[in-house]
């Protein structure tokens, strides 16, 4: 094999070109000039023979590792059996916080916002989220959005209040803040459920 | 020993209602159902039907049977972690080579693999028996493999290795399927060159 392989043919065809229809092993239509030129046939067989070592190389066989298996179950249930938690990484190390600290910490700023009473029974979570069921804490649903952003849903007893937006907004306004100073967590979304208002007796 | 009762495993439903199949038959799709939700059989299953895949993409993007081994154990972690985001829009197997491409690429963004290094595919690439001349074949190979960019090294793997069509890597690459046929051309060209000089 020499250099001038790479060379254009005689009929205006670029081996590049011809390289690619034998690594796809495409089926060249019989009509098509690739199938009649004889420069191309020739170039064609020898590319064929050229690419034949790539596809041994693909067809090799990988041994996997003998552990490989053992160690992603193994880490998966360690996973499963040990609370959800969301990690804060810094250029000095990770802090993990777990979502039942979340929920503490948007359970108080929920209680300290001027109007709420009370905060709900535990949001019910569909059935497949199960890895969340442990983040259903006093009831906040604390959902990883990702690493370091996380959404929250909570349910609270307010006060009657002509306008019952703007005490949800400063519950979400509190939760957003109280999470954020404590663990430098970025709240992504708070969704609030207003499950009853507190009449005076 | 008797069977202790009430466990949540036996809660499950039963695997029976899948036409008396072994959980290692079911498709990929009840498969991913039950892992979502939290049955680690079923993950494991999936695991089972997918390890020797992934691995052979990352030994084959980082170079290395321990950087990729590592890759594997985090792209299955990642895995189980999102499977409940898991839509099925795509074949659960494009979504797994999806995961371990990215984590790949970014390992090789942060440590290139070293030039000079051949790829060891195979735990023992030295088989004695295995001609000279083969060997010597699959080691230009991997050579000139481990010196293409990681962006043209993973269409190659997906396509050649793995077999996947160029809408399949296009998807798991996040690329349109021009950009993977255009860094595919190079690839190949770059290998048979490569070979071409060998001989």
């Amino acid at each position: 094999m020499t250099s001038t392989r790479w060379n254009t043919l005689p009929c205006g065809r670029h081996p590049e070109h011809l390289l690619q229809l034998v690594a796809d092993s495409a089926r060249i239509h019989p009509r098509a000039h690739e199938a009649t030129c004889p420069y191309c046939q020739a170039a064609l067989a020898e590319l064929g023979e050229l690419w034949h070592p790539v596809r041994e190389w693909a067809t090799e066989d990988v041994e996997l590792p003998r552990a490989l298996l053992a160690g992603i179950i193994t880490r998966v249930r360690k996973l499963v059996q040990s609370p959800r938690h969301v990690a804060v990484t810094t250029t000095k190390g990770v802090t993990t916080v777990t979502s039942w600290v979340l929920g503490m910490i948007a359970a108080a700023a929920t209680q300290d916002t001027p109007g709420i009473t009370g905060i709900t029974s535990a949001v019910t979570l569909p059935r497949s989220d199960h890895n969340r069921r442990r983040a259903v804490r006093y009831g906040v649903d604390i959902a990883e959005v990702d690493a370091a952003a996380i959404g929250i849903t909570v349910g609270i007893t307010a006060v009657p209040a002509p306008r019952l937006n703007d005490l949800a907004d400063n519950v979400r306004r509190n939760i957003i803040t109280g999470i954020n100073k404590s663990t430098n967590i970025q709240v992504d979304h708070v969704d609030i459920r207003i499950d009853d208002i507190d009449l005076p007796s | 020993m008797a069977k202790q009762a009430g466990t949540a495993e036996d809660r499950r439903p039963s695997l029976s209602g899948h036409g008396g199949l072994q959980v290692s038959e079911l498709r990929d799709s009840l498969l991913v159902a039950r892992a979502a939700d939290g049955d680690l059989r079923a993950f494991e299953v999936l695991v089972r039907r997918y390890q020797l895949r992934i691995f052979r993409l990352c030994v084959g993007m980082l170079g290395n049977r321990n950087d990729a081994e590592d890759a594997v154990q985090e792209t299955f972690f990642t895995a189980w972690r999102a499977i409940g985001r898991f839509r099925g829009e795509a074949k659960f197997s494009t979504w797994l080579y999806r995961i371990a491409a990215n984590r790949c690429l970014k390992h090789l963004a942060r440590q290139p693999t070293p030039i000079g290094h051949p790829t060891e595919r195979a735990g023992n690439l030295g088989n004695p028996e295995a001609e000279f001349e083969a060997r010597e074949r699959l080691h230009v190979i991997a050579k000139a493999v481990d010196r293409l960019t990681p962006a043209q090294r993973a269409p190659l793997l997906l396509r050649e290795v793995e077999g996947l069509t160029y809408a399949e890597v296009a998807q798991i690459l996040g690329v349109t399927v021009p950009a993977v046929k255009s860094r595919l051309n190079r690839a190949r060209v770059e290998l048979a060159r490569a070979l071409d000089e060998s001989l």
